[in-house]
């Protein structure tokens, strides 16, 4: 209220406020002098701001329009960094969790000798104490070639990589990359296969799978280099980076393996090739059930590691990619059809004459007499050519076409290992034709198919008529252990779970009365079939002394688990038979399998088995 | 508006008062009525003032004062969310960088351990398979014991026909 009373003096008074104001000029007579000074000083002020913001203005001319480009350039060098982020290979593990392929950093390191600061000596000596195996005067030479751009070193480790680094020498050049590294070295290169040197597959499951092995974000822009931004004190700005980028998964890549039982598979054939001189040879030992591989190998082989140093023919599976005929191996296949087809029962006879002509081809049994009249058992126990022929004969020519190829001999079984070959099975018209085709078919020759594929077959028989996709991927586990994907496995019926049966227990017999008795093991009952087959010279013809020694058994026949099948090939020397090469080395595998697997007795050991069964 | 504004100060000044009646006075009587009749008499006038004013003060003008409240809380608010922020900025990317390191080290001792744990694996094997090692593969005519796989049957507790301890009664002394 009283604020009000102020306002209305002031109004009242007008005349004394025009006084003050006059009375003020008057009483300060200096007053000319001192605005004086106070424009002066002002100007003086408004000057140098003036002149601040002229020189500002000047020098924002400068740097943003005269060197902007310039400098842009030098900024954008300082903010941005190449990062290699670290984004190796999955890891391949064996069925109990063994790594058996991993990516390990190398460095490939240049020298530019007239960038040094110190002497060639010098650093010479500074390399040498690094890379130990390396004489000091070995690398002077070396610096002493050239003025630049020498290769020090393409696999040089990480270790002595970043020791070089830590000297902070002028003149050297650092590329870090990725090696992959096989630990168990040749032990599993028929199924790993090698990357070369640019890190793609190039065999085995390393080519196959490479889907599965390479990470998501891994494509080739990632995995080279990427520009990211740094701020004014070098940290990398981490919203500059692509998802994901360093968050990988703990992924690896399961196998069916198992690398105690490849160690004695390899070594057993290794032994039996050398002590035969044979040309080349594999074991297989496989899952019934589900077709998974355990142990693969094929010799000779080669170091994945050094794959540079071995002849490429070396590279590939041959149990995958080469086909051969299989001989009697096939023939309990053929009796399972027979049964199938119900020409014959587990208890017919068949006629075992020493020979009988086919359309005017002679052919005779590999011992050259016959037993007369015998059980289908006995056929396959001396292993008779004649009474397999007398048995197949039963079936229509085109229906024992049909099933043949029901059996998958010309289409691929679908294995995730590359290069897989199909077996070769003649046309329709040629095997139906004539009675030679469908006889020489009865003991196993006049088609072919994969070592393998074999294997898949006798597979079928042990588990109860089904075919299995045979593989070697389990599927994708994370550190815990747990499967994260697996690959779909189809399997389809191609014997009647009675036949099947029939002819494993027959395949037992082989083993215990009849050519398969070397690869006898006290207190198991083991079925299995001995194989001996020419070798097509390519031109039709069969070679004089080159053949494919084979045997194939099931381990256990009262609870069929295992099939593992060996075949030499152009065994050398004169007792060269399915039964005296290969049985032994499947013989040693069983023996290996029961104690790796644990797989219990049929019968007490030491007791003599009941042959009954 | 001046009257408003005025209005504060005279209340802030009144609280002086009696701020410092209470200093000057350690007495408790007089401090109990010095200040109250201070009070008493300025006081009633200004709330008659305040009460007034609050009761005249338009909508609009209350409205545009909560509005000022509410938005001066919300810049002190956004001015400390925004330090925070830059805070951040400044101290994430030296955080990541830090913990990035810390990850390839990590990463490098992984692949060096694994590397390391499967040549000595691969060495030992090699090495039991050479003569001499003293090694010997199991003979295979003495296959390993197996022990037939029995369930155990679970043991099941008689139930116990032994009667439960008679409870003695107390016999108390009793004097004849």
């Amino acid at each position: 209220m009283n604020v009000f009373k102020l306002n209305s003096q002031k109004i009242n008074k007008p005349a004394s406020s025009k006084n003050w104001f006059n009375q003020l000029k008057n009483e300060n007579p200096k007053f000319t002098s001192l605005n004086f000074d106070f424009l002066v000083r002002l100007i003086i002020i408004w000057l140098v701001l003036m002149l601040g913001a002229t020189g500002l203005l000047w020098r924002l001319y400068q740097l943003q329009i005269k060197q902007g480009d310039e400098l842009t350039k030098k900024a954008k060098q300082q903010q941005t960094y190449n990062f290699r982020p670290y984004i190796p290979r999955r890891s391949i593990v064996d069925s109990r969790g063994n790594v058996i392929a991993l990516d390990k950093v190398v460095y490939e390191i240049y020298v530019h000798p007239n960038q040094f600061v110190k002497t060639k000596e010098e650093v010479a000596q500074m390399l040498s104490d690094i890379l130990k195996d390396r004489d000091k005067n070995e690398i002077l030479k070396l610096l002493n070639s050239r003025n630049s751009g020498i290769l020090l070193g393409k696999n040089i480790t990480e270790d002595q990589g970043n020791k070089i680094k830590e000297l902070s020498l002028n003149g050297f050049d650092f590329n870090r990359r990725y090696a992959r590294f096989y630990p168990q070295g040749e032990l599993l290169a028929d199924i790993m296969g090698y990357v070369d040197t640019e890190h793609s597959g190039q065999a085995g499951i390393e080519y196959s799978q490479e889907k599965l092995l390479e990470r998501d974000v891994s494509s080739l822009p990632m995995k080279s280099m990427l520009t990211v931004q740094k701020d004014g004190q070098g940290a990398i700005i981490p919203g500059s980076l692509p998802d994901g980028i360093v968050k990988l998964d703990d992924l690896q890549l399961k196998l069916t393996l198992d690398l105690r039982l490849q160690r004695a598979v390899r070594e057993a054939l290794k032994n039996q090739l050398k002590k035969f001189n044979g040309k080349r040879g594999t074991v297989i030992v496989m899952d019934v059930h589900n077709g998974a591989i355990i142990a693969l190998a094929c010799e000779p082989t080669y170091n994945p590691n050094k794959y540079s140093l071995y002849d490429f023919s070396l590279y590939k599976n041959w149990s995958v990619t080469d086909t051969y005929e299989p001989g009697s191996t096939f023939k309990p296949l053929n009796v399972a059809i027979a049964l199938d087809e119900g020409v014959i029962t587990p208890d017919s006879l068949a006629l075992d004459a020493p020979s009988i002509n086919v359309d005017g081809w002679p052919i005779a049994n590999a011992s050259k007499t016959g037993k007369g009249w015998v059980s289908i058992t006995k056929v396959l126990e001396v292993s008779s050519n004649t009474g397999m022929i007398y048995i197949m004969r039963k079936i229509n020519r085109a229906k024992y076409y049909q099933r043949l190829q029901e059996l998958g001999l010309n289409t691929l079984m679908g294995i995730d290992l590359p290069f897989e070959a199909t077996g070769y099975l003649k046309p329709k018209e040629i095997f139906t034709a004539r009675d030679i085709e469908p006889a020489v078919s009865a003991f196993g020759q006049g088609f072919s198919l994969t070592p393998l594929k074999l294997v898949q077959l006798h597979a079928a028989l042990a588990n109860g008529g089904k075919l299995v996709t045979p593989h070697v991927v389990e599927g994708l586990v994370n550190a815990e252990g747990e499967l994260k994907s697996v690959p779909k496995l189809p399997s389809k019926q191609i014997f009647s779970e009675s036949s099947a049966h029939s002819v494993v227990k027959m395949m037992d017999s082989v083993v215990a009365n009849g050519t398969g008795a070397a690869a006898q093991i006290d207190g198991y009952h083991i079925g299995g079939k001995t194989g001996t087959a020419q070798k097509d010279d390519g031109k039709g013809r069969y070679l004089a002394n080159a053949k494919f020694t084979s045997f194939v058994a099931i381990l256990p026949t009262n609870d069929p688990q295992y099939v593992v099948f060996a075949v030499v090939d152009e065994p050398q020397g004169g007792n060269t038979f399915g039964s005296t090469v290969a049985a032994p080395v499947v013989k040693e595998v069983m023996n290996s399998i029961i104690r790796v697997k644990g797989i219990p007795p049929s019968y007490p050991i030491g007791l003599k088995k009941d042959k009954k069964k | 508006m001046l009257v408003q504004n005025n209005l504060p100060s005279k209340q802030s000044n009144l609280r002086v008062i009696k701020n410092r009646s209470f200093l000057r006075h350690p007495d408790n009587k007089e401090l109990k009525n010095k200040p109250h009749s201070l009070k008493r008499g300025n006081l009633s006038s200004s709330t008659l003032v305040v009460s007034q004013i609050n009761k005249n003060k338009p909508f609009w003008l209350k409205s545009m004062m909560v509005m000022e409240n509410a938005s001066s809380l919300l810049c002190y608010v956004s001015v400390a969310i925004a330090l925070v922020m830059y805070g951040m900025t400044v101290y994430a990317p030296k955080q990541w960088t830090e913990k990035y390191h810390q990850l390839q080290d990590l990463q490098k001792q992984e692949r060096q351990f694994s590397f390391t744990d499967e040549i000595i694996k691969n060495q030992l094997a090699e090495s039991a398979s050479e003569s001499g090692s003293g090694l010997v593969n199991p003979d295979p005519t003495k296959p390993p014991i197996f022990l037939p796989n029995i369930t155990p049957k679970s043991i099941v507790l008689k139930s116990s026909n032994i009667p439960e301890p008679k409870q003695i009664d107390k016999i108390s002394p009793i004097a004849y």
